[in-house]
């Protein structure tokens, strides 16, 4: 009861003045307005591509059609794309998580002998990458893994920065049930299995989102590594398909041009297919998400 | 007799350690992917970086043959910094990274002030989640919705050439280029860069603003003395984190804006090296090999990066902050 009334007092004094509820109506217009600019793009694009004339400005918005998705769920470039894309996400995720959770638990054992040599060769490839090319050099001339799918996992299982966020985040978990169930005879794989991962969800569905955005937007990795047009996933064919094909792009149109011109209401939805997948993964994530940024920023 | 005791000692002592560090055997077993992970994926490209000093053939190499080292030893450092593009990338870049840190890196601090001042929660939370949205959306999908936009045949220049005006090059044009750049880069990573300044100021008591109110301090003074300092750590370490990839345009979204018509402001480093060295669009100078070359681009690029952190990390704990490293 006092708790809440303190609260209104405060309220009430905050929003007292002129010029704060001024700079409130601002505050609120200016957000709105920000909001409406970052979804703007989106819903053209989005009713776009249920349009029969892809929203051409000679001829309006024509009738409303679902002739483009049609054409891309039958089959063909951009469904093969969407479905590696979803092969390079979903088994890449699994293996960052698996790997940085195991190792972030071992490296979060403070009397481990070594932990602290291995924290600074991590922070010393944080802060020194070899760069593009000695990458792409071992990759693919010493280890031989151009067109595989696992030049596009390997290099980036670990990414530091996380590894460094779950280290904390678990060295602040108490340590007492772990050492009631070692005294109960579980080993340390047995008590990161059964009793820090069901202690950590919000943290491993936080990192899944981090790891899985990352593979599904990377454009990079399948571009140099990748020559087999059948291997894409969904952003090197976006390129290929909107942007060469666009005409725009002056060099290198004479090498890599499309001969097929898809109409703008195949582009649109092109767009919308390969956007969606990964922001439905956003709500699952998203009740876990806050807790999970919350700890690692506020202890890491 | 003596002698025996000894053995039997040291031989104890090896036998405990062993023993101890026996305890942590699924320890270290949790740990060996990660051992082999950096030595393979870290370590072994950084071994293969004595490429900067050799003409590498990789053809050869893989046969066996080691490639030939250069004379001088810094030769592709020699024949970059002597280029005739090197001082166009070097500003180039440099003006990117002062855009970035100057225009693009308080916006979102800004903007998590704002989001903090909103006390209707359904609305606060709505906005938050528009904001983090195009986060979620590829440089691909962006470059590409760009393009649907403001291309020279894309939706604005179209209504323009309706209305009888000129069109505007907004995706193949040297002015254009820049604002460009940070525009996208607002309008991807702005509300996302928000998140872990509202988590630090989630972490304020509200006692605080009670205190502050009591005292008679108004909206602007409470957010100068109470909410600023407050996240005044965070905006400090990620300073730093940034400077680290000072030299780092981002690849991704500048290799899709970048063509002929805006190469000469476009260019950067990353597009550089990878047009140079796995492209290899041109020969930057004879008898170099361009793998070698760009590789040694790519060394000079991350050196200005970890000094570049490490002068700020210096300048933040002179300043009596925290720092990172």
């Amino acid at each position: 009861m006092a708790k809440e009334a303190k609260v209104k007092v405060n309220m009430a004094s905050r929003n007292q003045s002129t010029g704060g509820k001024i700079f409130d109506f601002c505050n609120y217009l200016l957000l709105t307005i920000l909001g409406l600019l970052m979804l703007a793009p989106l819903l053209y694009v989005l009713v776009g591509s249920f349009s029969s004339t892809g929203l051409a400005t000679s001829k309006g918005f024509g009738s409303f059609s679902l002739d483009a998705y049609v054409m891309i769920f039958r089959g063909g470039k951009t469904l093969n794309g969407l479905i590696n894309s979803g092969i390079i996400t979903i088994c890449g995720t699994v293996m960052n998580i698996v790997i940085t959770s195991i190792t972030a638990y071992a490296l979060s054992k403070k009397d481990l002998p070594g932990r602290k040599i291995f924290m600074w060769f991590v922070m010393f490839f944080m802060l020194f990458t070899a760069g593009l090319i000695p990458d792409y050099i071992t990759v693919a001339n010493k280890y031989g893994l151009l067109d595989t799918y696992w030049a596009i996992w390997l290099p980036v299982l670990i990414s530091s920065s996380n590894l460094i966020i779950m280290k904390s985040f678990f060295q602040q978990l108490p340590e007492s049930i772990e050492e009631s169930a070692r005294i109960d005879g579980c080993n340390d794989i047995q008590s990161f299995i059964r009793i820090v991962l069901p202690m950590s969800k919000a943290s491993i569905a936080t990192f899944s989102l981090f790891y899985a955005v990352g593979h599904w937007n990377n454009y990079l990795r399948p571009m140099i590594y990748l020559n087999n047009e059948n291997m894409w996933p969904i952003t090197v064919w976006l390129r290929q398909l909107i942007i060469l094909s666009s005409g725009t792009v002056g060099d290198d149109v004479v090498t890599e041009a499309v001969v097929w011109a898809p109409s703008n209401t195949v582009k649109y939805a092109t767009i919308i297919v390969s956007t969606v997948p990964i922001i439905c993964v956003y709500p699952f994530l998203q009740k876990h998400f806050t807790k999970g940024v919350l700890l690692g920023s506020v202890k890491g | 007799m003596a002698q025996t005791g000894v053995v039997n000692r040291s031989h104890y002592i090896k036998h405990k350690k062993l023993h101890h560090l026996l305890r942590f055997k699924w320890l270290y077993l949790m740990l060996l992917p990660a051992i082999i992970y950096y030595i393979m994926f870290k370590f072994v490209p950084l071994l293969n970086l004595r490429i900067i000093f050799q003409k590498y053939n990789p053809a050869a190499e893989n046969i066996g043959i080691m490639s030939p080292w250069v004379d001088p030893w810094y030769k592709n450092f020699m024949v970059f910094f002597q280029h005739r593009d090197f001082l166009r990338l070097l500003r180039n870049t440099l003006v990117l990274a002062f855009l970035n840190i100057c225009i693009y890196f308080p916006f979102p601090i800004l903007l998590a002030l704002l989001l903090n001042e909103i006390r209707a929660a359904g609305f606060k939370r709505i906005t938050q989640s528009v904001l983090y949205l195009p986060h979620f959306i590829s440089w691909t999908v962006l470059a590409s919705i760009m393009l649907m936009l403001l291309g020279p045949s894309g939706l604005v220049n179209n209504l323009l050439t309706a209305a009888g005006r000129e069109t505007i090059p907004f995706m193949a044009s040297e002015q254009w280029f820049r604002p460009m750049y940070i525009i996208e880069m607002m309008w991807k990573e702005a509300g996302w860069g928000t998140i872990i300044y509202l988590a630090a100021l989630s972490g304020v008591d509200e006692q605080l603003y009670e205190a502050a109110v009591i005292d008679g301090a108004g909206r602007f003074k409470q957010l100068l003395h109470i909410t600023l300092p407050a996240i005044k750590t965070t905006i400090i370490t990620l300073l730093i984190l940034r400077m680290g990839s000072f030299l780092d345009s981002g690849f991704d979204q500048i290799y899709l804006m970048l063509n002929s018509l805006n190469r000469e402001v476009a260019e950067v480093f990353d597009t550089y090296i990878y047009d140079i060295g796995l492209k290899a669009t041109y020969k930057p100078a004879p008898g170099i090999s361009n793998y070698s070359y760009s590789a040694a681009v790519g060394v000079f690029r991350s050196l200005v990066g970890m000094v570049m952190v490490l002068i700020t990390d210096r300048i933040a704990k002179a300043a009596g902050e925290e720092g990172v490293y």
